[in-house]
């Protein structure tokens, strides 16, 4: 008997397996509660009611919200669909091909992901609709922009910009060798795309379409102002909140409007897991050759350019006229020059601003590193049942933001978890609402690292916690860039959820932009719309080259290494 | 990678940094309060510059007032959601159903103010639980281009909204969703007898395209000219924002469908007498006054004048309706109109 070789007990391989883990299970600890819980605690509102058990609110799901749920899926397949085209078409121009405006494209792109509430939909409406400045002053037109259409256009408007930074974002990670490899067998740049370039964008196209997909199932926003007599399920489970208050028959048609999220989400999940070649460059070092670009035929090169430029040109004209907005008054029909908005801008508007910004930061931060660390868990750490906190996870962007707001008074209303009437639970409602947009970012970035890295960092000693430090979250870099952006745009206009979790005196720019709209003041609108967005800029701008630079010194390090 | 970790700790100082000022603002107000010894009054509010009423307000009592601007409908779910913890102090403003459920489901304090002595019973709760404290009217924005543009008559009557010619270019709230478009089809209901009034609203859904799901979206779409008529509360706030433009507010010469616009203070309140200051001062002489002034309806007491804008109202045209019959029947006329009318 060999006494020096003890064997190790059950539990101290359990003990070491938590400490090893110990990160992940915080995370996932995180997801249950501020996620899973409040949803469970909605549910159990909507079955139990007036003290006694009770079906009822589902049994009112009735043919018609069967009809609302099908009109749901079609308006959120048909505008996931096209801005995925799009978005495609978008991110290859600015990742292959050697046209100009492509530093312009990206700050384009990025400024579109900042859509302030109400202003861009009345925008629109100023300029498309029946008395439209472009369609019916200038080209004498008389057409209804309201319905299907109405709502798909701006739907696929809202979702490209974010669409065309995941896809760009996974093309710009191929492995550039790939595209020399093929070229040297022979291949055409035509046939090169769709053969190595599309399937090695794989995930990021899923990503784009899925994220795409459930935020259009979910929106009730743009259906109300410009579906006209087209109505869907969340705009309908909105109303029975703010309209009569049934909020368990609101929670029952929410609950109904996740069955289209959850087919496509197995089909996501499917995808996301299947294996594929990972890149053996560990990220983009070299700048981008000229050799790089892709020779299309004239016609298809033709194509991409007119689709792009015509993004940038709506975008632009939309912006445009959110920021003359600020300055004009409209008499009769006649626009003019006033700075008579600007006067009603005062303390209180200014200090919702603030706490805006302080909230966007907050979340932006702490939602991303919550979020690539659940990525990171979900698609690489072997724990049981990571398929259903992804479920969990991006169980926010499946349900109506109003839902979301009264789900968090549900769940915190009652201690040891009271946070009704803090500050706490509007930051964590922001975290949490975003959080599916962090972890798909990660998820779509860990595909493209190859695990061999991490075998070879756990070969050389490290442990869990260095080799989520020092390896996998400087590879994520570019993912946190991504999160971050949107978590901070994101939190700067929303205002679904908001509205419940405010207290008197101490709310966000965005309910004080809708009560100026509301009072008819599309001007302080705008002002209010225009310091969003300038705002949002100047943040995510100074983030990403802030962390790029760091990053670009930190992967130099690994290589010398 | 240490720097990567340096920039998080330096972002989340400059974040603590940032929550500190905020800190040092809130004390900074709360000493202030504490010099004039008040606690801050919290209101939630759905009513026309809100601001310019607060600060009269807080200079006439010395109450410091904080507030959110969020519908009525809002302000009840948040309110059965968060049942035990009140919303805020004070509600005020906003539709009168939403006060009607909420005392119902008992999120209400009841308080009996001496001011409303001198209010009629019509306009204010009998068991306290709210009190009117001014009349929202209804009638027609009329754009008169597009009139001029499709030759259309103006319509002055409800009536003459069923006139054939006026296809597609009337629109009216969803009556589940607007307290304005439900209290109008049960005054209609109550002054004509079911039979005329459904027969009636029957006639004028085929003028009517689809029924716009926020109580807004009818006077801003006649208001632009987007449509010809919208069926819309008239008051002050509403004939404002059609100053300027080439727009005609007509109320209606067969009967003026009116509601109230309370006040109200939540139960369990945390400031229950400034919050019971607020709801005297609103009923007041001087209260009134202010609101008449900024937010322009007619006064639910008779010692006030009615505001220059609404002076032409021939107050004989208000239908004579109970509020509270209306507020029973909701449930029943809304399943009605929603077999027989929605679409």
């Amino acid at each position: 008997m060999d006494n020096s070789l003890k064997r190790v007990s059950n539990l101290d391989t359990l003990i070491s397996k938590i400490k090893e883990n110990i990160i992940f299970i915080i995370i996932y600890a995180l997801i249950l509660l501020f996620i899973l819980w409040p949803i469970i605690a909605v549910v159990f509102n909507s079955v139990y009611v007036d003290g006694r058990f009770t079906l009822e609110a589902y049994s009112d799901l009735t043919f018609k919200s069967t009809k609302l749920l099908y009109n749901s899926f079609i308006v959120a397949f048909s505008s996931a669909s096209i801005a995925l085209i799009i978005s495609t078409i978008i991110a290859i121009y600015v990742t292959f091909t050697k046209g100009h405006l492509k530093k312009f494209i990206m700050i384009v792109l990025l400024v579109s992901m900042i859509s302030p509430p109400y202003v861009d939909s009345l925008s629109f409406i100023i300029l498309f609709g029946k008395r439209g400045l472009i369609t019916h002053k200038l080209l004498g037109l008389n057409i209804n922009p309201y319905g299907f259409w109405g709502i798909v256009i701006m739907e696929t408007l809202a979702h490209i910009s974010r669409a065309a930074l995941f896809i760009i974002m996974a093309m710009e990670s191929i492995d550039k060798n790939i595209i020399r490899a093929s070229r040297d067998l022979g291949s055409d740049d035509l046939s090169m795309l769709k053969s190595v370039i599309l399937p090695m964008s794989k995930h990021g196209l899923i990503s784009a379409f899925f994220i795409s997909f459930v935020t259009s199932l979910s929106d009730f926003g743009t259906p109300i102002v410009i579906g006209g007599g087209f109505n869907v399920l969340a705009t309908e489970a909105y109303l029975n909140i703010t309209g009569v208050s049934n909020i368990p028959l609101a929670s029952a048609m929410s609950i109904y409007l996740l069955i289209p999220s959850l087919i496509f989400f197995i089909i996501y999940r499917k995808e996301m897991t299947r294996n594929q070649a990972y890149s053996y460059q560990v990220a983009n070092l070299s700048e981008q050759d000229e050799e790089d670009y892709l020779n299309l035929p004239m016609t298809i090169k033709f194509i991409i350019k007119l689709i792009t430029y015509l993004f940038l040109l709506i975008v632009v004209v939309k912006y445009l006229t959110i920021l003359l907005g600020s300055f004009a008054s409209f008499n009769g029909g006649d626009v003019s020059f006033t700075l008579k908005h600007f006067e009603k801008i005062d303390i209180a508007k200014l200090n919702s601003f603030k706490r805006s910004i302080q909230y966007s930061l907050i979340s932006g931060i702490v939602g991303s590193i919550i979020g690539l660390l659940l990525s990171y868990g979900i698609n690489r750490n072997k724990i049981f049942g990571k398929n259903f906190i992804d479920f969990v996870a991006t169980l926010p962007y499946m349900m109506p933001g109003t839902l979301f707001g009264i789900s968090y008074i549900l769940a915190f209303k009652k201690p040891p978890l009271l946070l009704i009437g803090t500050s706490a639970i509007v930051i964590l409602n922001c975290i949490f609402k975003q959080i599916p947009i962090s972890s798909k970012a990660g998820a779509q970035a860990l595909s493209k690292i190859n695990p061999e890295i991490e075998n070879a960092a756990k070969d050389c000693g490290a442990n869990n916690f260095h080799l989520l430090k020092d390896v996998i979250l400087p590879l994520l870099s570019p993912a946190f860039i991504t999160s971050f952006i949107n978590i901070f745009s994101g939190t700067m206009v929303t205002i679904g959820a908001l509205i419940f979790l405010v207290s008197p005196g101490k709310d966000v720019a965005t309910v004080q932009l809708f009560s100026a709209i509301k009072e008819g003041n599309l001007g302080v609108g705008c002002i209010l719309a225009n310091m969003i967005i300038l705002t949002t800029i100047i943040v995510n701008l100074s983030i990403s080259a802030l962390l790029k630079g760091k990053f670009r010194r930190g992967e130099a390090d690994v290589y010398r290494d | 990678m240490k720097k990567l970790i340096s920039v998080f700790i330096a972002s989340l100082m400059l974040l603590s940094l940032a929550s500190c000022s905020n800190t040092n603002n809130t004390s900074a107000d709360g000493t202030n309060t504490s010099e004039s010894g008040n606690k801050t009054l919290k209101i939630v509010a759905a009513i026309g510059n809100k601001e310019d009423i607060f600060k009269q307000f807080e200079s006439d009592t010395g109450i410091k007032v904080e507030f959110l601007d969020i519908s009525s409908g809002e302000v009840l779910s948040r309110a059965l959601a968060q049942k035990g913890t009140p919303v805020a102090d004070v509600w005020f403003g906003g539709g009168a159903d939403g006060f009607m459920a909420a005392a119902k489901e008992g999120l209400l304090e009841s308080y009996v103010s001496e001011e409303a002595k001198t209010i009629s019973d019509k306009y204010k709760d009998k068991d306290g639980y709210w009190t009117g404290m001014s009349i929202v009217t209804t009638g027609f924005v009329v754009n008169n281009d597009v009139l001029e543009e499709k030759d259309l008559p103006m319509p002055s009557k409800w009536t003459d909204l069923t006139n054939p010619v006026y296809k597609d270019e009337i629109l009216m709230p969803n009556p589940n969703i607007s307290g304005t478009s439900y209290c109008i089809i049960s005054s209609l209901i109550q002054e004509w007898g079911e039979e005329k009034a459904w027969e009636y609203l029957k006639e004028l859904d085929k003028n009517i395209p689809y029924y716009p799901q926020r109580g807004g979206e009818p006077p801003q779409k006649a208001l632009t000219g987007e449509v010809a008529i919208a069926i819309s509360p008239l008051d002050g706030e509403q004939i404002a924002k059609g100053e300027g433009l080439n727009v005609t507010n007509v109320f209606p010469e067969d009967g003026i469908p009116w509601t109230v616009a309370p006040v109200a203070i939540f139960k369990g309140a945390e400031n229950m007498d400034a919050a019971k200051a607020f709801v005297d001062w609103s009923l007041s002489k001087t209260g009134q006054e202010t609101i008449a002034k900024f937010c322009p309806r007619i006064p639910v007491r008779e010692d006030i004048e009615i505001p220059e804008v609404l002076k032409d109202v021939d107050l004989d045209k208000l239908l004579d309706v109970d509020m509270f019959k209306a507020g029973e029947e909701r449930d029943n006329i809304l399943s009605i109109w929603n077999e027989e009318i929605a679409k």
